[in-house]
């Protein structure tokens, strides 16, 4: 009698942003890397830009911040908002760090990342802006 | 089946759905979520909610030309509705249908009403009401009286009678000076759970007791629908040289279906100086009055006064409870306002925003009139009419559309005046209890008005659900009778007191020919009736008047009435 066959599955790799194309196909990349660009293609869209999804973009939370640093949270709720709505629940952003830049002109900030399943595991990304 | 439109997530969700599961099918685990790939699904559902949304409109504006080729009433808004009662009067006054009244809300938002119908108002007052019900009678708490009646100090608990077998409210209203109560009105206030009472009111005869206290055929009245909801009461034996009550002219209010206080405004027809009975006590309440308000009594009801009886059927659910006020001068006021404006084709295009769903502030209740260039009325688009120069107009998704009228030589006219009804829709719904602060009379004159109770009803649009299921009633029966089931239904239907209804297919010799014909019998309860054989007689031709228009033609139709034991 032959054994049952055994079942070998492989995971969906993520698509890199930009789009690019490598070999005729697109360009790949790892899920976190993946939900740190979504996060930044986030941070460079106004609020209420895309009907799809009332809570993606808060460009206009950083750009206020001087004035409004409770944007901050407002930012990470947002974020965290989208992600859900989206189905992306592997993971959440933790914390949105103003950071000491040598321009005063730019702004920097540190996102950290956190995973839903091992919430020791953490990334962070910097993102900028005038 | 109704139409379910997709939400942008529902259809993002069945498409991830389909993707893993395709994806599983190679062998591949989609568990996580690309954030590219749910952007691209979350985009192309939006697109289809946008596809699903403009399908739903179409289905709209289709179904509003199918009525609008039937001759339905069209889907429009309500206007909110509201009751208010005129005080300040001491000698008739007549306030105009149409006339404004204006309001605040607390957050500084005005809206304005204007009364569904012309009324009467002056210092006369309801001195008694009172619940006769199950062979007692009660006053009314509800009922404010006028002192003296309340320092009597008179009994609230019921007392023994027997005024025949059903229901009845009295009333007992002191007009003003020598005038009696011609064009006034009278508004019941019913608790939440009187639906049964009210749903009787609508249809209940009245009458008004004769100089000898008699409740007899020349006093009774029937509540006819009329403007808004509101019940005009007509005479059953209509006095010599009357006119047809139905006098509403559309210029100065518009023809509304009824609203959310219908069948609660009673307003009296004009009263012939040989009905302007009055009495002391009408018959049989002598003894019961007596024992309600003791030794007081013979001084209370030595003055004529105008009194009413209101029959009820026996099934009725208490009186006493259900009414919770009776007002004389009220009246009800629609949140509507006309609307004009002159459209030149070359600047404005022919098609013009005319409610909410068209861009405007405002939503449509009914147009009232689109004059062209040499006072020419146009045309609503499926009238049927031989002048090839004729202006048309049409409804559709918020928009009036108009095909300009020409000029004999063919030219089309460069202008329109269009006069429209319009209303804040359920916006005017926050017009609470006190709020409508004032009301203009035409000439001049103050009158203290109060809304006693909220307006409501207001809403903004009819629903897709809800045009559909009328276009549908509307479509299958077209008001007419065919089969034997729907003669014996409208029969039914045309009077509570019709106990029962038969219908023989007989051959009659007409004119020396035999012709078949169809003879309705209805039944009828003599005990139901303030003067039977006067009130089956105008019931039965009635009934048969409304047969013979709405029967097959060129079938005779013939209605008798029989008495049945109850």
């Amino acid at each position: 009698m032959r054994p049952p066959p055994v079942e070998r599955r492989r995971a969906i790799t993520f698509i890199a942003f930009p789009l690019r194309l490598e070999n005729g196909f697109l360009r790949r990349t790892c899920e976190v890397e993946a939900v740190l660009r979504f996060i930044e293609m986030m941070a460079r869209t106004p609020g209420g830009s895309w009907p799809g999804c009332p809570s993606f973009g808060v460009r206009h939370l950083f750009e206020a911040m001087r004035l409004r640093p409770e944007g901050l949270r407002q930012a990470e709720k947002a974020i965290n908002d989208t992600l859900a709505d989206l189905g992306i629940t592997s993971y959440r952003v933790k914390s949105i760090q103003k950071e000491p830049g040598p321009n005063p002109d730019v702004d920097v900030y540190t996102v950290t990342l956190v995973s839903t399943a091992d919430p020791g595991q953490t990334w962070t990304a910097r993102l900028e802006g005038e | 089946m109704p139409y379910q439109r997709a939400t942008a997530v529902e259809i993002d969700s069945k498409m991830r759905e389909d993707f893993r599961k395709r994806l599983k099918e190679y062998g591949v685990s989609a568990e996580s979520t690309d954030p590219v790939l749910a952007v691209l699904f979350r985009t192309f559902a939006q697109q289809l909610e946008n596809l699903y949304s403009d399908t739903g409109r179409i289905r709209l504006a289709l179904l509003d030309e199918l009525i609008a080729g039937l001759g339905i009433e069209p889907r429009k808004a309500r206007p909110a509705q509201a009751v208010v009662r005129v005080l300040g009067a001491s000698s008739p006054v007549h306030v105009d249908a149409g006339a404004t009244l204006r309001s605040q809300t607390p957050t500084g938002e005005r809206f304005n009403f204007s009364t569904d119908a012309p009324v009467t108002v002056s210092g006369a007052q309801i001195v008694l009401g009172a619940a006769y019900e199950k062979g007692q009678l009660r006053l009314l708490a509800g009922v404010e009286m006028p002192e003296p009646f309340l320092a009597a100090r008179p009994a609230l608990d019921p007392v023994k009678v027997n005024l025949g077998p059903s229901p009845a409210l009295f009333l007992a209203v002191e007009p003003a000076g020598k005038e009696h109560l011609s064009g006034h009105s009278v508004y019941f206030d019913l608790t939440p759970d009187a639906r049964p009472v009210q749903e009787a009111l609508a249809v209940e005869t009245w009458c008004l007791a004769g100089l000898q206290g008699e409740f007899s055929g020349p006093g009774i009245l029937r509540p006819r629908p009329a403007n808004a909801g509101l019940r005009r009461l007509e005479w059953l034996v209509r006095p010599a040289g009357a006119a047809n009550g139905a006098e509403e002219v559309q210029d100065k209010t518009p023809m509304l279906p009824p609203g959310f206080y219908a069948g609660r405004v009673f307003l009296l027809p004009a009263i012939p100086p040989e009905r302007q009975f009055l009495c002391a006590v009408p018959r049989g309440l002598e003894a019961p009055l007596g024992r309600i308000f003791g030794r007081e009594a013979q001084s209370l009801f030595s003055r004529p006064r105008a009194w009413f009886r209101i029959t009820f059927p026996r099934e009725i659910p208490p009186l006493h409870t259900a009414i919770g006020g009776v007002f004389l001068h009220a009246i009800t006021a629609s949140n509507v306002e006309c609307f004009n404006q002159t459209i030149v084709f070359e600047k404005h295009g022919t098609a013009i925003p005319i409610s909410r769903e068209g861009g405007t502030d405002w939503q449509l209740v009914s147009p009232l009139s689109l004059i062209g260039e040499v006072d020419t009325p146009y045309l609503e688009e499926t009238v049927p009419s031989t002048n090839p120069l004729a202006g048309r107009y049409a409804i559709r998704n918020g928009r009036i559309e108009i095909t300009p009228a020409k000029w004999p030589d063919g030219r089309p006219q460069s202008l329109v005046n269009i006069r429209v009804w319009i209303s804040a829709g359920e916006a005017a719904n926050q017009v609470g209890p006190g709020m409508i602060t004032s009301l203009e009379l035409r000439g001049g004159g103050a009158l203290r008005v109060l809304n006693p109770t909220s307006a409501a009803g207001g809403t903004s649009s009819e629903s897709y659900a809800s045009a559909q299921e009328r276009f549908a009633a509307a479509l299958l029966s077209r008001d007419r009778v065919v089969t034997r089931a729907d003669l014996l239904a409208v029969a039914r239907a045309f009077d509570r007191r019709i106990r029962d209804a038969r219908v023989t297919s007989v051959v009659e010799r007409v004119g020396g020919a035999l012709r078949r014909v169809e003879r309705v019998t209805v039944s009828l309860v003599r005990e139901e009736f303030t003067d039977p054989d006067l009130e089956a007689g105008y019931l039965r031709d009635e009934l048969q008047d409304l047969l013979e228009k709405r029967f097959l033609h060129d079938i005779g139709l013939s209605v008798r009435t029989e008495w049945v034991e109850p």
